[in-house]
């Protein structure tokens, strides 16, 4: 892989940056009055990019009074790197102006795709392990990684299918793209667990051989469980509080593996009030300080910062 | 902009050059997305893309299903937030199904999903079961481009009279006046702009009475907002952006808006052939509807 330039030890200049260790809230347009208003205590904010990408909408215009007091994280849905297209020059090109603006302290994007033959389809959708996937991925990070003049973290999906075609795992695929193209990790942790729970695998196995040092940033988040005749499926809504083996796998991953990138508490869906993520960062805070928690007292431990941990579950009944 | 900076834009502008240039087509990457797109879209058997699916306890399609719902849905959510007041005026249930085909039907073209609905109104313009609604074409164009105007910060400077007072006569000749380029001009052959407030007043009582726990809106549902409204009515006006998330809509007479649309085609304000010109014009300046002039060769 012709990777023209090393990113990987470029985190670039922002004009806040984030702590390591430190936990930060999604930023979602409900809570912009809150977070002007009463600017709470929190290391750090993520916005969605594209959602600011007019350079003379509302959003942008927030985004630049929410800059003056937190650092920020910019995280990509859109830019759908696993997707057989060129990279969208127009996106590039808007996303790389917002970017100049702001200097976010950390980037973010998928290993998914979301648009092919120009046709955008609001998903994060699943890309084959193959040879040729991974020669193919490792190309548009390097494109985007030029065109933005930095290091791009690429982010661990949920995915409901696994193709047969595949013959590399998911941490072998990502490791394999860090080692070509100098981009870092995005680490969800409530990713890992729901493909573990819907592909049957241990989070363990992928945390033994994930490339830790690599990992720029976590991600925290809750899911659905859809009950089907065949049986469940976790739903990656990232709508509900973290769930209770997601704090354990985040214990175990600040204290028995070390890795202090900063990690974000993500609520994309039913957005609750602003107070409930602040909730959730302050048990993810919790959890960071109890240095040496055990595994089993993960769960007292945040039940004890506030009742509630957990998910809901749907009866899967309406197919469109 | 300093060396540096210079220095970074072009090679930026290199890259982006260099992609279409580069690109190498992974041709079974290529096929398979395809497939998984007309999956999302078309609902029916994709034998081909089945076999590419690790058996599970679910099968393929079960497992598609899942990306398909979330496809609709979640485009579906987009839409409900872009026309809430088509939506009450259709019902929900037609909405969702309105939703439903145009999400399967017409591209999204970019990956912003607040820029996805533009190409409702066209799509219902082709609707059969809506030809004998036309007015509703005509709310769908007005609250997208409510939606427009509502997510954007204005733009306007204050009019430059300083600049108008240094003019010489002969330049009166050669002035083609500005549209605040705040505002979006609206016409339509039905009371759309009356129809729009009304709903749009009855949905935010419904959601203040919703939240005081008044109500619910099956009480609220109960009020006619439509009571009395001629809708065969025609009607011009505009939609401007006012401040911080704040629009401001208006029915204006038909003079004020020939007016604007005659100056929005950067025309001579001397070829505006109306007799009331001056006034008209004076009026549009000191309402802010004309925000500034040019001088034409």
């Amino acid at each position: 892989m012709d990777a023209a330039q090393d990113f990987s030890a470029s985190q670039t200049g922002s004009s806040l940056a984030i702590p390591a260790a430190s936990v930060g809230m999604g930023l979602r347009a409900p809570h912009f009055n809150d977070l002007l208003t009463e600017q709470p205590e929190v290391s750090w904010l993520e916005i969605h990019s594209e959602n600011y990408l007019d350079e003379q909408g509302v959003q942008r215009h927030i985004l630049r009074q929410v800059a003056q007091h937190y650092p920020l994280s910019f995280h990509g849905v859109g830019l759908s790197l696993g997707s057989s297209d060129p990279l969208n020059p127009e996106h590039l090109t808007a996303l790389k102006k917002l970017i100049d603006e702001f200097q976010p302290a950390l980037l973010s994007e998928h290993l998914s795709w979301s648009s092919v033959s120009g046709r955008y389809f609001n998903d994060l959708l699943p890309i084959p392990y193959t040879q040729e996937s991974l020669e193919h991925f490792c190309r548009q990070v390097d494109q985007a990684q030029q065109v933005l003049g930095r290091q791009i973290l690429v982010e661990n999906p949920t995915a409901y299918l696994n193709y047969k075609d595949s013959v590399f795992s998911e941490w072998d695929f990502l490791n394999q793209i860090v080692e070509q193209t100098g981009c870092g990790l995005l680490l969800d942790l409530n990713n890992i667990y729901v493909n573990s729970v819907n592909h049957s695998f241990d989070c363990r196995d992928y945390l033994d051989n994930i490339n830790l040092d690599a990992v720029g940033e976590l991600h925290l988040a809750g899911f659905s469980v859809n009950e089907y005749d065949q049986g469940r499926m976790l739903i990656d809504t990232h709508g509900n509080r973290v769930s209770d083996p997601v704090w354990q796998l985040f214990a175990q991953v600040r204290h028995q593996l070390n890795c202090q990138a900063p990690a974000l508490v993500e609520w994309d869906t039913d957005i609750p009030e602003m107070s409930v993520l602040l909730e959730e960062v302050g048990k993810a805070e919790a959890i960071q300080q109890a240095k040496d928690i055990q595994q089993a007292d993960v769960v007292n431990l945040v039940n004890g910062v506030s009742a509630g941990a957990g998910f809901t579950v749907e009866r899967e009944a309406s197919h469109v | 902009m300093s060396d540096q900076a210079v220095s970074d834009q072009t090679m930026s502008d290199q890259a982006i050059s260099d992609i279409a240039a580069t690109a190498v087509m992974p041709q079974d990457l290529q096929n398979l997305q395809l497939q998984f797109a007309q999956a999302l879209t078309t609902p029916g058997e994709q034998p081909e893309l089945y076999q590419q699916i690790q058996d599970s306890h679910f099968d393929a399609d079960q497992l598609l299903q899942i990306y398909r719902n979330n496809f609709v849905l979640s485009l579906t959510e987009s839409l409900e937030i872009t026309f809430p007041v088509l939506r009450v005026m259709v019902g929900e249930e037609f909405f969702a199904q309105l939703a439903k085909a145009f999400i399967r039907q017409i591209p999204m073209e970019k990956a912003a999903v607040a820029e996805f609905g533009d190409l409702l109104p066209e799509f219902m313009a082709n609707l059969e079961q809506l030809s004998e609604m036309p007015y509703l074409v005509d709310l769908a164009r007005f609250e997208w481009a409510y939606s427009i105007r509502i997510n954007r910060m204005p733009q306007a400077e204050p009019f430059p009279y300083h600049a108008l007072a240094e003019l010489g006569e002969d330049d009166y000749e050669r002035m083609s006046f500005s549209v605040n380029p705040d505002l979006t001009l609206f016409q339509s052959q039905w009371a759309i702009i009356e129809l729009f407030q009304r709903l749009k007043n009855w949905l935010a009582q419904r959601e203040a009475c919703c939240a005081a726990g008044d109500g619910d809106d099956s009480e609220q549902t109960e009020d006619d907002p439509l009571a009395g409204l001629q809708l065969d009515q025609p009607q011009q006006g505009y939609i401007a952006t006012t401040g911080l998330a704040e629009v401001e809509y208006q029915v204006v007479d038909s003079g004020i808006f020939a007016l604007l649309e005659h100056c929005q085609q950067s025309q001579l304000f001397n070829q505006f052939e109306h007799d009331d010109a001056e006034t008209l014009l004076q009026q549009g300046i000191g309402s802010d509807l004309i925000a500034g002039f040019t001088l034409l060769p």
